[in-house]
């Protein structure tokens, strides 16, 4: 499984003004619901570099999630600075955040999330073709490429239906490297994945961050320390344990 | 190949599409049914106002008729020899009677003209048989042909008004283009030569002078004035103008009604457009619904709303095509099949059936643009969702039921039995969709119950019409005979239990500078008299020892405009002048102008004393039957005894004809209200279907808290059929303003004034009855469908 990555893009992956590739800086996010003002996300500060595989670990309810989506550009904060890559990311417009994260952030999802009329291939595609990064004519052999490098290559031209669980969500990995991002985001990418399974895929963005993404995931598997080479631990909305990054 | 060109979102798009193939189906009908309503209506519209008018100019239709003393050829010659005239004829109408079976007799109009083959205005196309008419023969209208039950080379009995009785061979059929259609107001056209006429003992003069102006033939006021000056010369020769008659010129003597029935339609092809496209809307925003998620994962790879907004509008576009591709040539067929209906049934030929390329461009856009309009916003509401909330995971109890004060109301509903509770709270949970289907389904119910309604007020007003004839058989004599005579003859014929006879006159009113008006009846009945319930509108009708007051029908004082109630008129009647009060005036059924008096004073005014024009027959039963049989045996022993007579006319037979002429237009309201209907029950079916899909894991969860099969079917019907009842309701309400208006519009058109409404509850009935059969129908597949999947299944249903 240690392919050499398909040929790199130029310039994706500026610097922050602060030399940091992820700057947050006193995020708060705030939901509003019927039972009152809930506050997920209580003034995080957290930085992250070329490179860096960190998990966010937490229980349930911490935050996790929501600092993944405010990084990922998927939520915006109610107030602080989202920085990545010197966009400062909480500015855009949903339309230009839409393109942005098509083109610098690659998406996991716990339950893969693949279309399930399209087959993995296509679903690897997909990302390319809405953000014509690459010419249409290459789409399709670089999905193959990025497919293999997963691992799953053989399963190009099923639906996800025919696909297990492990190999979907190889597939939704190689979906969120199509337009070679910088970052990649995963939201309990092994958490409706056997042990084993957990494991290649955990050792696959192990892979990544070593070839030079940063990777930041949200999880609950234990022993993940000897992996990342982070580990955030949130507690109501708060950073508890863990640097807050290369300060 | 395919995968290359193709790309991945578009692929998606287009599985999506077949994957669904049921709902794709629905959306499909959906517009389809919309487009097909809309395109048969402005098709049949274009090819009949085309086709009925250039038949009609090809015939060349008389610019004028005018009434006067015998003329021959002389005369028509020398005002062909005007400048201002391009073309005369000259004939003569004469109204007879034809023996259609033993005993049976009906009305026919000889036309008589000198030489057929010289015609030149309102020209006879000949159909079959023989042509032209010689002597001694007979040329029938095509469209009557089935009145006088013969064919070609049969021989038939005509009588005349003077009594004498031939038998005349059919040789031929022709087409009067622009002539009331026969067949359904059971009349018989024929066309004989003028020696004939002087052969059946009237005289071989024509007396109708038939002309076409030379300039302007489309400006009416053009044609007035070269009439007025061709009445003053004709009578400057020493012969009486009595009646010119002016038609609209150019078009078809059906052309207003025509148009008003096209109306009506065109109204209701553009509900059943609207119809469309709210099922439309309810069926993409579903589809969005199902999507979201989906349209969250490409937006988290991605996808701007920009893209996603391309994505479903192109999807719209592309079901948009396909509904047009099924439905335009159908449409078309259906326009060509209507308008060869209506042509039929006014007799006149579609001699070109194509509909114009405009008309066909108009309904192909429309078709296309409203459901890409009207998803414009379910569309854009459901790509604009975020990642996050596209992708969060929902589980059981979304809906956001509970936030109205109506919901709350539902909620404490008690008492009742629990699936049953669902039901019915789950019916509220998408109030949006619910609103939506409840729109189509009442609007497509409205219709329908207005359409039924619409039909029994014009069958109200019909036979309110009629009651104000209690009797069952009118004869009107050829010329005045004795009453005692005439009484005691009919009395004597089996099956007849009473006797009236009356006074008739053909009477004109005689205006201050001396001019007349044109002829009208004239009737006078005994004081009194109960065979005689009027509809009053103004003034009063007669009461005993009324002398010289007059009641007029709503028909004249139409013709008459400036006489009122208390006015003093001068009538003529045969060259006698009186002086009349009008005391009132009443309204009838598609009657011709007519007025009413008491017999004592019209008697002696018209020196008619102990005579009678014509007489009312009550007989002992009143259904059509016994009405054929009376009628035929009246006109045997009328003959027997040697009175001649004008016309014997059942009251069934009278009111089937108003009823008959009226069916065209109910069944043209029927059928959209059907269409409407169906649009209306697929809107449910896709509503069902969608808040199945979408409620699977709960169904899921009822499922693993022991919930059995019949269950489940029963909560998902029984939210089917809680929309079904809640539209009949709004339909229910929403058919009195449609059908008012809808009365009230055909009623001005076809009885110059509104039908009274009359709310059809059987048609209501009718309505519930499809209703809960439809949504039943409509929900059993679905609910089927749900209750056939494991627990396991539901649960992770996404």
């Amino acid at each position: 499984m240690s392919v050499e990555l398909p040929q790199q893009r130029d310039g994706v992956t500026p610097s922050s003004q602060d030399g940091h590739l992820i700057s947050l800086s006193q995020v708060v996010k705030t939901y509003e619901s019927a039972a009152g003002v809930f506050t997920a996300l209580r003034g995080i500060d957290l930085h992250a570099d070329e490179g860096e595989f960190v998990a966010v670990v937490g229980k349930s309810g911490s935050g996790k999630s929501t600092l993944l989506n405010v990084l990922a550009g998927i939520d915006r904060p109610t107030s602080g600075e989202v920085v990545v890559g010197g966009t400062p990311v909480h500015e855009l417009s949903e339309g230009r955040i839409a393109a942005w994260r098509g083109r610098n952030v690659g998406v996991v999802f716990q339950f893969f999330q693949l279309l399930p009329t399209l087959t993995a291939v296509e679903n690897v595609m997909l990302p390319m073709d809405l953000c014509s990064v690459y010419p249409a004519r290459q789409r399709r052999k670089r999905a193959l490429e990025f497919l293999e490098r997963v691992g799953v290559v053989d399963q190009a031209d099923k639906l996800p239906a025919a696909l297990s669980g492990g190999q979907q969500q190889r597939v939704a990995i190689a979906r969120a490297l199509a337009n070679d991002p910088s970052i990649v985001v995963a939201d309990e990418p092994t958490g409706n994945l056997d042990s084993h399974t957990a494991e290649e895929v955990l050792q696959l963005f192990g892979e990544l961050a070593h070839d030079g993404k940063t990777v930041v995931m949200v999880t609950h598997e234990r022993d993940i320390g000897g992996r990342v080479t982070r580990t955030v631990t949130l507690s109501d909305g708060e950073i508890v344990a863990g640097e807050a990054g290369g300060a | 190949m395919l995968r290359c060109v193709v790309r991945p979102r578009w692929r998606k798009a287009i599985r999506d599409l077949w994957l669904n193939r049921t709902r794709t189906l629905l959306v499909v009908l959906a517009v389809g049914i919309g487009i097909f309503g809309f395109g048969t209506v402005i098709g049949a519209y274009s090819i009949l106002a085309r086709e009925m008018d250039v038949e009609y100019l090809a015939s060349n239709p008389p610019s004028a008729t005018l009434w006067t003393d015998p003329f021959d050829s002389d005369l028509v010659d020398a005002v062909r020899d005007k400048p201002s005239i391009s073309c005369a004829d000259g004939r003569r109408t004469v109204l007879g009677r034809i023996e259609v079976g033993p005993g049976e007799w009906c009305n026919v109009f000889l036309y008589a003209v000198d030489d057929f083959d010289d015609m030149r205005i309102g020209v006879l196309e000949p159909e079959a048989g023989a042509w032209p008419v010689r002597d001694r023969e007979l040329l029938i209208e095509r469209d009557a042909l089935g009145n006088v039950g013969a064919e070609i080379g049969d021989t038939l009995f005509v009588k005349t008004p003077n009594g004498t009785k031939r038998e005349l061979p059919i040789v031929g059929t022709v087409h009067d283009v622009g002539r009331e259609p026969a067949e359904p107001n059971g009349l018989v056209y024929a066309y004989v030569t003028l020696e004939t006429l002087e052969w059946l003992g009237e005289p071989p003069v024509a007396n109708e002078l038939r002309i076409v102006v030379a300039e302007d033939a489309y400006d009416e006021a053009h044609i007035g004035g070269v009439v007025a000056e061709l009445e003053e010369w004709i009578e400057e020769g020493g012969r009486t103008v009595y009646r010119i008659e002016i038609p609209t010129p150019g078009e078809h003597p059906f052309n207003d009604s025509m148009s008003a029935l096209l109306f009506v339609q065109m109204v209701f092809g553009w509900l059943a457009l609207g119809l469309g496209g709210l099922l439309v809307v309810n069926v993409i925003s579903s589809l969005l619904a199902q999507q979201v998620r989906q349209i969250g994962v490409m937006k988290a790879v991605g996808a701007n709303t920009r893209q996603m907004l391309g994505l479903y509008l192109g999807l719209v576009v592309v079901l948009g095509v396909a509904a047009l591709a099924l439905s335009l040539p159908a449409a078309v067929w259906a326009a060509q099949l209507y308008a060869g209906f209506v042509g039929d049934m006014l007799n006149f030929d579609i001699n070109n059936a194509a509909v114009e390329p405009g008309v066909l461009a108009l309904s192909a856009g429309v078709g296309l643009m409203t459901p890409a309009l009207v998803a414009l916003i379910p569309i854009y509401q459901g790509v604009r969702v975020t990642v996050r909330e596209a992708v969060g995971d929902y589980g059981v109890g979304q809906g956001g039921f509970g936030g109205l004060r109506f919901e709350r109301l539902v909620a404490r509903l008690r008492g009742v039995a629990r699936p049953l509770l669902l039901s019915i709270r789950n019916t509220f949970r998408e109030r949006g969709r619910l609103l939506v289907t409840l729109s189509t389904l009442a609007a497509g119910g409205g219709m329908f119950i207005a359409a039924v309604s619409v039909r029994a007020s014009m069958v109200g007003a019909v036979d309110d019409a009629f009651s104000y004839r209690p009797y069952d058989v009118e004869v009107r004599l050829a010329r005045p005979y004795r009453a005692e005579q005439v009484e005691t003859i009919i009395s004597d014929v089996p099956g007849v239990v009473r006797v009236e006879g009356r006074g008739w006159s053909r009477a004109t009113r005689v205006y201050s500078d001396g001019a007349e008006s044109d002829p009208f009846d004239l009737f006078a009945a005994p004081e009194a008299t109960d065979l005689m319930a009027p509809n009053v509108i103004q003034g009063r009708w007669l009461v005993p020892g009324d002398e010289n007051a007059l009641v007029i029908n709503h028909a004249l004082a139409g013709d008459e405009p400036d006489i009122g109630v208390g006015d003093a008129v001068v009538i003529d009647i045969d060259d006698r002048e009186t002086v009349w009060q009008v005391v009132g005036i009443v309204r009838e059924v598609m009657a011709t102008p007519a007025a009413y008096a008491n017999y004592p004073y019209y008697a002696k005014a018209a020196r008619q004393v102990g005579n009678v024009g014509s007489v009312m027959v009550v007989t002992e039963r009143s259904d059509a039957a016994y009405h054929e049989v009376a009628s035929a045996a009246l006109e045997r022993t009328l003959e027997e005894n040697e009175l001649d007579v004008l016309r014997v006319e059942t009251m069934t037979l009278a009111r089937q004809v108003v009823v008959d002429h009226f069916t065209i237009i109910t069944s043209v309201l029927f059928v959209t209200a059907i269409l409407a209907g169906l649009v209306g029950g697929m809107g449910l079916m896709s509503t069902m279907s969608i808040s199945v899909l979408e409620r699977t894991r709960e169904l899921g969860v009822m499922r693993a808290v022991g919930a059995s099969t019949h269950t489940l079917l029963s909560i998902v019907i029984g939210e089917g059929i809680v929309i079904g009842l809640l539209s009949t309701v709004i339909a229910a309400v929403l058919a009195v303003p449609i059908g008012i208006a809808t009365s009230a519009f055909l009623g001005l058109i076809l009885m110059q004034t509104p039908f009274g409404f009359v709310y059809s509850f059987p048609g209501l009935g009718l309505w519930l009855a499809i209703v809960v059969v439809f949504t039943a129908g409509a929900s059993f597949v679905p609910a089927w469908r749900a209750s056939r999947l494991t627990v396991r299944e539901a649960l992770a249903y996404e």
